[in-house]
This record gives C-alpha cells, structure tokens and sequence, in this order.
C-alpha cells in the first residue's frame, strides 16, 4: 500500500511539474468562466494541474508533499485518497467559482481537501478537531503572509480573502466527499469482499 | 430439562452425542477450546462430516490450514472430506491467516467484511453446520477486546439468527485452565466445551469436559477420549479420577 502512496505522489508532483512547462500552461488549463460557457468544460478537469508562478507551484508541491507524508504515516487507502483528493481538485473550488466567476488555477483546493481526508482519518476526535481548526487557520494566515512577501500590497487583503475562500472550499468539499465515499464504500464493493472464497 | 424430544445435531462423536444428551441444539455456537495437537480440528471435521453425511450443507471456515493440508491430515483419520466435497453438502473456506490478511488488506475490508461474507455464503447456500477454525486467529484481526467482543458476538448472532450450529476453536496454553484466549469468548458463546491433557502419573491422558451448555442439561464429568484411526473417540461412561 506504501509504495503505492509514493507512486501517487511522484507522478502527481512530475505532472505538476511537466504542465507547469507546458507553454501558456495558465492561460490553456486555467477555469475561466468565459471559455467555460463556451464550452472548454474540460477546464473543470485541468485547472487543479496549472500553476501561475514557480513561487505559486512550490506552495502546492510542498503542501502536497506534507499531505503525502501524512498519508503514508496514517497507511490511508490509496485509491479512496486518490479518488477523493482529484475530485476534490475538480469541485473544491466551485461552489465559490460559481458564485464570484474567478478565473482560477491550482491543486490548493484539492491539497486543502486532501488535509480534510486526513483529519477524518486520524483516530482521535480532539485530534480530528485540531487537525481540521490547524488547517482553517493556515488557510487565512498563509495567503495574506505570502501576498505580503510577494509586495502585493494593494491586493492583499481582497486577493487573500478571496483566495482562502477557495481553500476553505476545497477542506469542506475534500471532507465531505470523503464521509460521502466511505459510506457508500461498503455498497460499491459489497461484492469485492471475498477474502475467504477467493484464498 | 428433558432432551428427548428436542431434534438435535450430532456431532459425529457417539460418546460426545451421549453427554450432550443427543447433540448439540440446532442454531447455538458452541466454542470447543483446548491444547496444540489435542484433537479440536479433527473432532470440527467429525462434526461437519456428520452434518454432510445427514444432508446438512457444512462449512468449515479455517484461517490455519491449506485445504490440501487439510484434506491429506484428515484423509490420514480416514475423514474423507474430499469425497464428501463432491456431494455439495460440504464446503472449504478460507486458507492460510497470511493469505487471507493480504486479502483483505487489497480490499481494504475488516474482520466485519469477513462476516459479512461468511454470511452471504451460509444463505446462499442454505449452511446448517459451520466450523471456524480458529478463533482465536480471527478475533487476532482486531486489536482491542470492545472490538473483539462486538465482532464475536455479531458473528454469534449472526449465526445463531441464521440457524446455523457452529463450532468455534480456540487454542489455549498447555496445561492452562483457561477456556480462550482472550477470556471473554465463553462468555458471548452458547456452550464451551474443553479438551484437556491430565495428567495420570507419567502419562497425560485426554480428557473432555463439557463446561457450558445454554438450554439443555448435559453430562458435568471429565470423560476420557482418544484419537483412533476413525477420529475422536470419547468414552462417556469412564470418569477420571486424576485432580487437574
């Protein structure tokens, strides 16, 4: 199951990468809501994998790293964490997307969903408190500190909160997604279980 | 309390049938606990050979054993299995823990998928007899005892709602006292039945003691038993007179 996390991981991080060279990557794989109602729904798909900056896929690489740590250390499932965290990388962001039509880019919804994932599998309620309210905090600190290293100091107040609106989106919906497949879990492979009759 | 009248399942053991006052009732989980080598899976597979021989379809569930290693061990004893596998009323489950853990792990299921799945078999199949060899391997899937003690007694009341009569093994230490491992599956079981090695001078002699019977009055004495060419043989009329 380990190897299987560190594969994950290493492809997801060699992606990032290679559509980060990728020519125009941002404007190409970006969801931007003009070309969505033109019909690119395949954004939907793409926007998790294009980062803006070196300094912007760093912050996500590390924190998807982190989130790869953790998920060794726990021995999570690897297809439930997969599933969970590239559909958190697709819907994360929306329910705020289709409110504030933001053109947006990046894994940060899906990392931040994938912490969600986390918390709900540690095996302790106060450390699925902390874990979960560590994260909440990180997502209004973090933005506002590195808008302010960047010298985005006009923006930083409106872009940060905007941005941390995403991220909460993405812990919320990475969460959820993950109660929601695990109850449904046992209906889908209901007749996968056959450990006895298949020896 | 009167036995004759109740139907109940031999256990393929005349002498064991004799204590039991005719059986075991239809529908109760019996837990049959003792040494390495003492005699447990012979006298389980005694019990689904029965069951088999009546037109009862058995099961033997084992997390020990190859069904090769079991088949030839008791193809030694002159318990056919293999034979008896062809009719349909008898049915192999499971294999070595090792296998069946790695199993599990790719599934990502639990000791609770495990009965589900043994459930799923005993209707499909219409199981009357099952034998779970052992127990104490498949509550060693669970790490602590509020887990084991709410899987065994799911897995009980599972069985017993089920109407299947079932034959729990566990292993305990030589010459231990004790009834289980983990000491709390006599408990949660219907009845507890103990084989022991006592001690008679310089010999150990075989020994078999019915420790717990729900519903049903049964023989109170350790009786003498003996593994022959033919299985487990008890001898319920020659008490032993030797202090355990």
């Amino acid at each position: 199951m380990k190897w299987q996390i560190v594969t994950f991981v290493t492809c997801m991080v060699v992606l990032y990468v290679g559509v980060f060279h990728i020519p125009a990557s941002a404007d190409r794989f970006s969801l931007v809501y003009e070309n969505v109602q033109q019909g690119e729904v395949w954004r939907f798909f793409t926007y998790q994998f294009a980062h803006i900056d070196l300094s912007h896929l760093l912050e996500n690489i590390v924190g998807f790293m982190l989130l790869g740590v953790l998920v060794y250390e726990i021995g999570m499932l690897p297809l439930m964490f997969v599933v969970v965290y590239l559909l958190t990388g697709i819907v994360g962001a929306l329910p705020i997307w289709f409110v504030t039509h933001a053109t947006i880019l990046g894994a940060s919804s899906a990392v931040y969903g994938g912490f969600g994932v986390i918390a709900y599998n540690l095996p302790r309620k106060y450390l699925k408190t902390n874990t979960l309210l560590f994260a909440i905090i990180a997502i209004i600190i973090f933005p506002t500190m590195l808008s302010l290293l960047r010298g985005d100091v006009t923006n930083t107040f409106i872009a940060s909160f905007i941005q941390s609106l995403f991220h909460l989106s993405g812990l919320f919906v990475g969460s959820f997604l993950f109660l929601a497949l695990r109850k449904l879990q046992p209906v889908l492979q209901r007749r996968k279980y056959r450990c006895l009759r298949g020896v | 309390m009167s036995s004759g009248s109740i139907d109940r399942a031999t256990t393929g053991c005349k002498g064991l049938d004799k204590m039991l006052h005719g059986g075991f009732l239809h529908g109760r989980n019996i837990l049959l606990s003792g040494g390495a080598g003492i005699g447990k899976t012979t006298l389980a597979v005694q019990f689904i050979c029965e069951g088999a021989r009546n037109d009862e379809t058995s099961m033997y569930v084992t997390l020990e054993e190859s069904k090769e290693k079991l088949y030839a061990d008791m193809h030694e004893l002159h318990l056919d299995i293999a034979e008896l596998e062809k009719t349909g009323n008898f049915l192999l489950i499971g294999g070595p823990l090792a296998v069946i853990t790695q199993s599990m792990k790719n599934v990502n299921a639990n000791v609770h998928h495990l009965i589900k799945e043994i459930e799923e078999i005993v209707k499909e199949k219409n199981v009357k007899r099952l034998v779970l060899d052992s127990l104490n391997l498949f509550l060693m899937l669970l790490e602590t005892e509020e887990e084991r003690r709410t899987a065994l007694a799911m897995l009980c009341n599972t069985l017993s709602s089920l109407g299947v009569t079932a034959l729990l093994l566990t292993e305990t230490k030589e010459g231990s006292l004790e009834l289980s491992t983990y000491g709390i599956e006599e408990f949660i079981t219907d009845g507890v039945i103990a084989l022991y090695r006592v001690r008679q001078g310089a010999k150990f002699i075989p020994g078999i003691a019915i420790k717990k019977m729900r519903g049903t009055n049964h023989d109170k004495e350790i009786r003498l038993f003996k593994i022959t060419e033919n299985g487990v043989v008890v001898y319920p009329d020659q008490t032993m007179f030797t202090v355990i």
